[in-house]
């Protein structure tokens, strides 16, 4: 696996971990109206994810 | 200049280059001292430990507990709904190693408490190995092994009856030897499939130790995932099927009661204070270990392969925030820590390995400052790191006059832990702990054997079995262990037990004698007991206050 690969990976994790968290609204989970402390934290680990992920796709295809 | 002006000047200067290069020497023995130092304290703990004839941590008694069933050819995952009540939430692995320990000793608890502490050690061995094997500086491979068990951490659970640090030994070894393998089939071009399954029956037993090994497991398969792909795919197949099957059949045999106690029962509430807690204690005392071994996993992520334990690191410290679960606590650490100490070792490895390639002199001088600086800050990184993780028992004029000398008092006052009894003044606790005030850590001494032997015999004074919050005083009476508290409040808090029977031989006062240490039997059993008994005595043990009851 290259490291460009590796950071699409990251990427894919992180997008899904945003849509999951919001997710979590949409069935109705969750104790607090909005976005929760548990998801704040949630979104800014994901958000790291995908920042992590876009810095290695310059790497391009060296191997990860 | 004239020519002796010259020499006097150069023998100058070869004076300073030796003095200067034998500071590195001075840290890196001032470091191993301290790291020894830290060992033999660990060992003191430990046959402290392996003298003591009750339970010292809860629950240990109840692994003991497990491990009889064993040795009599039974499973410990039962109906909690009737007599004895009796259930155990663990895998089997650590205490069938123990079996036959018990049947030639019997209960005893040293029995664990010696196979968990040699598990430690072996884990030691583990790290040392592969950062000897990276560097081949046998110093550097010393500190990094010694650091580990001068891990707070491991020192308060190490040589305790519980199965975690057994765990943490198979998993450190499977990760080593898949490291070894994989860079000795890389370097031949052959695949060594028998090396591959070794490393997986060590998974396997890690996970049949304990569940917590999936973290290992899964940073081993994004590990192949990454670097073999397909190979990781078709060994993570029969891998889970091997696993499900072992699985399957420990359920079959028991009725399904193993899945009931070891999944269903150990959905606990989830404590963010305490999480974020853990992970700061965990982080201030293990700062070097832990930045090191950050910074050199970022640095493989951007500039080199990622290696299996940068990987085994990454995915161990994000588990550790499983620590915040209710029942769990600091061991849940301890994968995080050994993976931070091969780490370490590889990263100051490579860092020297670096500095003696790379010389940077001065002038006429022939001293290479890159690595007499990298020499001298890694010693001294070790001895910061030391420092940080302080614990030591101070019982003893010279263990006190060193706690002194370090700037540490040589008593901590803690009060007595008290659950079912009036609060009591602090007393002094000749144990000192950078990590705080600890129940673990502290020698057992005479008088808490006298205190265990005096609730025995309160036990004995009755004829039953006592219903007791520790296993070690039945033990010690012959009599029958009745339930695992903390176990029959997992299955209480997930609606999983039928308390009828349990309450019915409360409220008919079928028990003697209740001893309560920490109260943590589910609220409607505690009722009953405070409905039907009452205190009779109170003996201090171990700094907890157990109350005896009696009935009213």
């Amino acid at each position: 696996m290259t490291k460009r690969q590796l950071g699409l990976i990251f990427i894919v994790l992180g997008v899904l971990g945003v849509l999951g968290l919001f997710g979590i609204d949409l069935i109705g989970a969750g104790q607090f109206s909005g976005i929760g402390p548990a998801q704040r934290l949630g979104l800014l680990a994901a958000g790291a994810v995908i920042i992590l992920g876009l810095t290695l796709l310059p790497l391009g295809d060296k191997p990860a | 200049m004239s020519s002796p002006a010259i020499e006097q000047t150069e023998k100058n200067a070869v004076g300073w280059e030796t003095a200067v290069s034998t500071l590195p020497k001075l840290l890196i023995g001032l470091a191993l001292l301290a790291f020894v130092g830290y060992f033999v304290v660990y060992n003191m703990y430990a046959i402290a430990l392996f003298q003591f004839p009750f339970d010292y941590d809860q629950g240990e008694g109840f692994e003991l507990m497990d491990t009889v069933m064993f040795s009599q050819g039974e499973w410990p995952y039962r109906d909690n709904d009737s007599y004895p009540f009796y259930s155990s939430n663990y895998p089997p692995l650590f205490h069938v190693v123990i079996v036959p320990l018990v049947w030639a000793f019997g209960p005893q608890y040293w029995t664990g408490r010696l196979v968990s502490y040699l598990g430690t050690l072996i884990t030691a061995a583990a790290i040392g190995y592969a950062v000897q094997k990276a560097g081949k500086r046998w110093w550097l491979s010393a500190l990094a092994g010694l650091a580990f068990l001068a891990s707070n951490y491991v020192y308060h659970v190490g040589p305790l009856f519980r199965q975690h640090m057994f765990m943490v030994m198979f998993e450190t070894v499977a990760v080593v030897y898949l490291a070894h393998t994989i860079e000795r089939e890389e370097a031949n071009g052959r695949f060594s499939p028998k090396r591959l399954l070794v490393v997986m029956l060590l998974l396997l037993a890690a996970g049949y130790t304990k569940q917590l090994a999936y973290a290992t497991v899964a940073a081993v398969f994004i590990f192949l995932l990454l670097r073999q792909p397909k190979r990781a795919i078709t060994w993570a197949i029969p891998f889970a099927a091997v696993t499900g099957l072992v699985f399957l059949w420990i359920n079959v045999a028991t009725d399904g009661y193993w899945f009931l106690n070891t999944v269903t029962a150990n959905i606990n509430p989830f404590v963010p204070g305490q999480a974020e807690g853990l992970f700061r204690q965990w982080f201030r005392l293990h700062i070097v270990l832990t930045i090191v071994a950050g910074l050199f996993a970022i640095y493989q992520l951007y500039f080199e392969r990622l290696s299996i334990y940068s990987i085994w690191f990454v995915v161990a410290v994000l588990n550790s925030v499983t620590a915040g679960k209710w029942g769990a606590g600091e061991s849940y650490f301890a994968t995080a820590i050994a993976a931070s100490c091969i780490l370490t070792g590889l990263a100051f490895n490579r860092l020297l390995t670096w500095a003696k390639n790379k010389p940077l002199t001065i002038n006429h001088l022939q001293l290479n400052i890159n690595h007499l600086a990298v020499m001298t800050a890694v010693p001294l990184l070790f001895l910061f790191q030391a420092r940080q993780l302080f614990h030591m028992p101070t019982h003893t004029p010279t263990l006190a006059a060193i706690a002194n000398a370090m700037g540490y008092p040589s008593e901590v006052m803690i009060a007595p832990q008290t659950s079912c009894s009036a609060p009591r003044d602090p007393e002094p606790i000749p144990y000192v702990d950078s990590a705080g005030v600890s129940l673990l850590g502290r020698l057992p001494t005479a008088a808490d054997t006298a205190a265990g032997i005096e609730i025995t015999e309160h036990i004995l004074r009755g004829e039953t079995a006592a219903f007791s919050e520790d296993a070690g005083f039945n033990f010690r009476a012959g009599r029958e262990v009745v339930t695992n508290p903390t176990q029959l409040l997992n299955l209480y808090n997930n609606n999983q037990v039928d308390l009828t029977e349990m309450l019915a031989m409360l409220n008919n006062q079928a028990f003697d004698t209740v001893v309560l240490r920490a109260q943590f039997y589910p609220p409607p059993v505690l009722d009953a007991i405070g409905q039907q008994y009452e205190t009779t005595d109170l003996v201090q043990m171990n700094g907890f206050v157990y109350c005896i009851m009696r009935p009213r």
